[in-house]
């Protein structure tokens, strides 16, 4: 069958945090051969997705319907005493909110890719609070633009273009021109190109650094050892302070450099809290740039849910947070969960060596469009729908932006989010078998706040 | 088929019908309320309970990016105050700002099936939409930021009113909102360009050359041209500031005539000079709306203990970051709007605190229209809405009331200590209440149909003393203590 080209506008890449939502898409024969506005990352993740011919589930490695492996992934969650749910980041808020339904039913741990990139700055964020804004308001309005630990040119291609450096604003009429461009990094990556001033930091001392710039700012002396300390010179953090106390509305982007090396959550709470104080003096913000496509949108999926963003457990029949307890890295190292559903992430690729060891003697359950290492280790594997490509829903930017996806060919395969309604669904009713549970009727009562009863 | 229900022996309540606590049946079909049902009909008795209509909170925010950034920024106010699964109902957390689920079984417990979120960026709709859809049992619904809204301001700006018109009715239809909001027009641009607010309802709004006062008078006439079903929110500008109690009686002069709601008026009704002493402006504030029927509010109380600040009014959320040093959210959303948020205690013992909780029951008390003057705590900005069982009380006990008063602290001189016992609050207003008349079922219920009045028009006012500059103090020096260190 021969269908002619047809184009799909505003189409939405979900490759990385970026989100665009204005790809135009050309569709012949089920294949994606056109994406205009797409970056090189996001043309490949467009062009190479086809239909391929695999079985809608397997089982133990045999073929089996979908309705089959439901069966045998409820009834694997529902006899686990320790079931972890883990991924989430690539695929639909419909599907997340689906998937902490089941954590909740069944008592189980759920945590997102979150806990291996900006978790830490989840924990920042908690502890300092955090000055920012949307992406078009920093197209629209910023005159001074850092990024710190991250390399966007090759990780989130169009940041640049599309919405902090490049773009006219309505407050920064000649784009480029009125804007200055900082990179402070461990090395030199083809970021700096991009940038008017690089900065480059010994590595695992942006803390340091971080912490040099806030007593500046204050007023407060800083030695000038700074500079055999971190390799940045006294001077060059002075103009640094200089341009955020003077600049009109500045940004601080960063990234897993700053995140995942050492210091960590003490690193992000260090620039948050600089972006904070910057605000004494000019209007400042600051930014984690989010990798995957829906990262965002399962922190606020389970934030709203259960009010914590991660590494939630429900085992007491009630959501607790408690990253390095309930972050699935550790509890996976430490040999803890009895059973995984794993939805859309390979942690078996990129998970620590031990983890993956624990991962290989519990049954797994996967749900990815695409084969993948943890699904060859698994007992149950769902092929799914891919989202943004072939399936509908929300998906949130790294700014929290809420953005729809708008499909541009159906698939043969379930979404995410039927497969897990009908996982939870059926562990619905096998719960109920299992226990009629009692009615706790003082578990309904309205809590304890101080003000509201004394 | 159809469902019958009878409750029997309940003593009713129901202001828009007139029934004042008749001890009578209810008969539901289908889901409404009939005359009769055949016997065999399922029965709920009632003895010893109240039937009233279900409480709406008319202004509240329970949804959406804001509070989504509220719930996450502080897992202390989750962690204790869980709230369970049972088999029928899904697990949560509570505090301050509850998880979606936890939020539609609390409001259902009290005895509330409607609850309103007031203040949503246009942008940030379908988040709202999404948490909505998880808070199950009650009613609700939101109210859209148009009054920082930058496209808006330029077609104002260039006189195109037709066309601002048809801006407002698209963006209200686009994001499914039930009405516009405004939150202090104008401050968002100041804020975003150099941090700063505005003070004024003549400021010049930067780049715009427009001011509040024309933006408030444009937004107003199209929602009221709109022939919504409820009129504008406005969130004044100034809240907070002593002395704003003029801006906030100038923004219903300008409106005079034209339908609107002013919003958290607690936190607008403040005598005294920016920077200085507060005092209490309620009785003022109170006699306006009295004298003006197309005029509704809700007062926004105060509730000793946590609350969280959270709002679009960012120069707002700084200014309570500078005055307690708590962590801070600031969070701009591109042409639309502005937003912020704090954690904050209200303590019993401090001054300005102990003022804005009497500033509130004042205007409560001094209504004449409880149809016109909601119960509301904004919560959670005020306190949370669990503490509604107990503004309720406040309201309607005045041995209770008293016994709360007197705990209070005042100052003899007005550069006394903060804290000092005192002679003690002393309100303008005291009555009984009934529940249908605390503001939680009749006020809303109202808002489509001014100058209905009736049922309720036989409060005495007693006047005691006015609260006004008798209550002078210096407590505003003592918050500043605190964000110091
Ligand atoms: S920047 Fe990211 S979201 Fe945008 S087109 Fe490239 S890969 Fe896709
Ligand atoms: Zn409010």
């Amino acid at each position: 069958m021969n269908e002619r080209a047809r184009i799909v506008e505003n189409a939405t890449c979900t490759f990385c945090g970026c989100v665009c939502d204005d790809i135009t898409l050309t569709v012949e024969n089920n294949r994606i051969t056109r994406a205009e506005n797409a970056c090189s990352l996001g043309k490949a993740w467009f062009a190479e997705h086809t239909i391929e011919e695999r079985p809608y589930a397997l089982i133990d490695g045999r073929e089996a319907s979908t309705d089959e492996a439901v069966e045998v992934a409820a009834q694997l969650l529902v006899n686990a005493r320790f079931p972890v749910i883990y991924g989430l980041s690539d695929t639909t808020c419909e599907a997340q909110r689906e998937a902490v339904a089941i954590a909740d039913l069944i008592g189980a741990n759920i945590d997102t890719t979150t806990s291996v990139c900006h978790g830490p700055s989840g924990i920042a964020f908690q502890g300092v609070g955090e000055s920012t804004a949307t992406l078009g308001e920093i197209k629209n309005r910023a005159d001074l633009v850092i990024y710190w630990g991250g390399n966007p040119a090759e990780s989130h291609p169009r940041h640049f273009t599309r919405y902090t450096i490049i773009p006219k604003g309505m407050f920064v009429p000649n784009g480029r021109k009125d804007r200055t461009v900082v990179l402070v990094d461990v090395r030199r990556t083809p970021s700096a190109r991009a940038a008017d001033i690089f900065i480059q930091v010994k590595p695992g001392k942006d803390f340091e650094v971080l912490w040099a710039l806030r007593a500046l700012v204050k007023g407060h002396p800083v030695d000038p050892a700074i500079e055999e300390e971190t390799g940045v010179s006294l001077a060059t953090l002075q103009d640094l302070v200089e341009r955020m106390k003077s600049c009109r509305f500045g940004v601080l982007f960063f990234g897993m450099g700053l995140t995942m090396t050492r210091g960590r959550h003490f690193n992000s709470g260090a620039l948050l809290a600089l972006a904070t104080d910057l605000n004494e003096y000019t209007h400042f913000v600051a930014k984690p740039v989010r990798g995957h496509g829906n990262v965002t949108g399962a922190d606020n999926v389970l934030s709203w849910q259960t009010g914590f963003p991660f590494a939630v457990n429900f085992s007491r029949g009630y959501p607790r947070f408690n990253p390095g307890e309930f972050t699935t890295v550790d509890l996976l190292a430490r040999g803890e969960a009895d059973a995984a559903l794993i939805i859309a992430a390979d942690p078996a690729a990129n998970f620590p060596r031990p983890a993956i060891e624990h991962l290989r003697k519990i049954p797994v359950i996967v749900l990815d469009p695409k084969p993948t290492l943890t699904a060859d280790l698994a007992r149950v594997v769902f092929t799914t729908a891919t989202y943004g490509i072939n399936t509908g829903g929300t998906v949130y930017r790294m700014d929290d932006v809420p953005i729809t996806l708008r499909p541009a060919f159906p698939s043969p395969y379930p979404s995410d989010k039927e497969v897990l309604r009908a996982i939870k669904e059926r562990v619905r009713s096998l719960v109920a078998l299992e226990s009629i549970p009692q009615p706790v009727p003082h578990l309904l009562n309205t809590g304890t706040m101080p003000g509201a009863a004394s | 088929m159809s469902s019958t229900l009878r409750i029997v022996n309940g003593k009713v309540y129901d202001p828009a019908n007139g029934v004042d606590g008749e001890v009578r049946d209810i008969c539901v079909q289908d889901g409404k309320i009939v005359e009769d049902v055949p016997p065999d009909a399922r029965r709920i008795d009632a003895s010893g309970m109240v039937v009233m209509p279900g409480g709406v909170d008319i202004h509240c925010h329970i949804a959406g990016p804001k509070v989504n950034l509220a719930r996450k920024l502080q897992p202390e106010d989750h962690r204790f105050d869980v709230h369970p699964r049972t088999p029928f109902t899904r697990s949560g957390t509570g505090g301050t700002v509850p998880s979606t689920f936890a939020t539609g079984y609390r409001y259902a417990m009290l005895g509330y099936t409607t609850a309103m979120e007031a203040a949503v960026p246009p942008l940030g709709a379908r988040h709202t939409l999404e948490e909505l859809h998880d808070t199950p049992i009650i009613d609700k619904g939101f109210f859209v930021l148009l009054g920082n809204n930058v496209l808006l301001y330029q077609l104002l700006k260039e006189g195109r009113r037709e066309e601002f018109r048809h801006a407002v009715a698209w963006w209200l239809n686009a994001a499914r909102a039930y009405t516009p909001k405004l939150v202090n027009p104008g401050g968002a641009e100041l804020w975003k360009e150099r941090n700063a607010n505005i003070t004024d309802l003549d400021d010049e709004i930067p780049g715009f050359g427009l001011t509040p006062r024309q933006v408030i008078e444009a937004l107003v006439d199209v929602t009221n041209e709109l022939g919504l079903p409820h009129p504008a929110h406005i969130h004044c500008n100034n809240l907070g500031i002593p002395g704003n109690y003029k801006t906030t009686l100038e923004t219903m002069r300008t409106l005079e005539g034209r339908r609107a709601h002013i919003t958290h008026i607690q936190f607008h009704a403040y005598g005294g000079e920016p920077g200085g002493r507060m005092t209490s402006k309620a009785p003022e504030i109170a006699e306006y709306i009295n004298t003006h029927p197309e005029i509704s509010a809700d007062v926004g109380q105060v509730m000793f203990g946590r609350a969280t600040g959270m709002t679009a009014d960012a120069p707002l959320a700084w200014m309570l970051r500078q005055v307690s040093g708590n962590k801070w959210v600031n969070a701009d959303v591109e042409h639309e709007s502005g937003c912020g948020i704090v954690p904050f205690v209200y303590q019993e013992r401090n001054y300005v605190h102990a003022l804005q909780w009497a500033v509130g029951l004042e205007l409560f008390l001094l209504s004449e229209d409880p149809w016109r003057m909601v119960l509301s705590t904004d919560h959670p900005n005020g306190g949370s809405f669990l503490s509604y069982p107990r503004l309720i009380r406040l309201l309607m006990d005045r041995e209770f009331r008293n016994e709360q008063i007197r705990g209070q602290p005042t100052c003899h001189t007005p550069d006394g200590p903060a804290g000092q016992p005192g002679t003690g609050v002393h309100f303008a207003g005291d009555r009984h209440h009934h529940p249908c008349r605390s503001g939680a079922a009749a006020g809303p219920a109202r808002q489509g149909s001014l100058g209905r009045r009736r049922g309720c028009g036989h409060h005495h006012l007693r006047g005691e003393r006015r609260q006004g500059e008798d209550v002078q103090h210096a407590a505003l020096c003592d918050q500043r203590r605190q964000g110091d260190h």
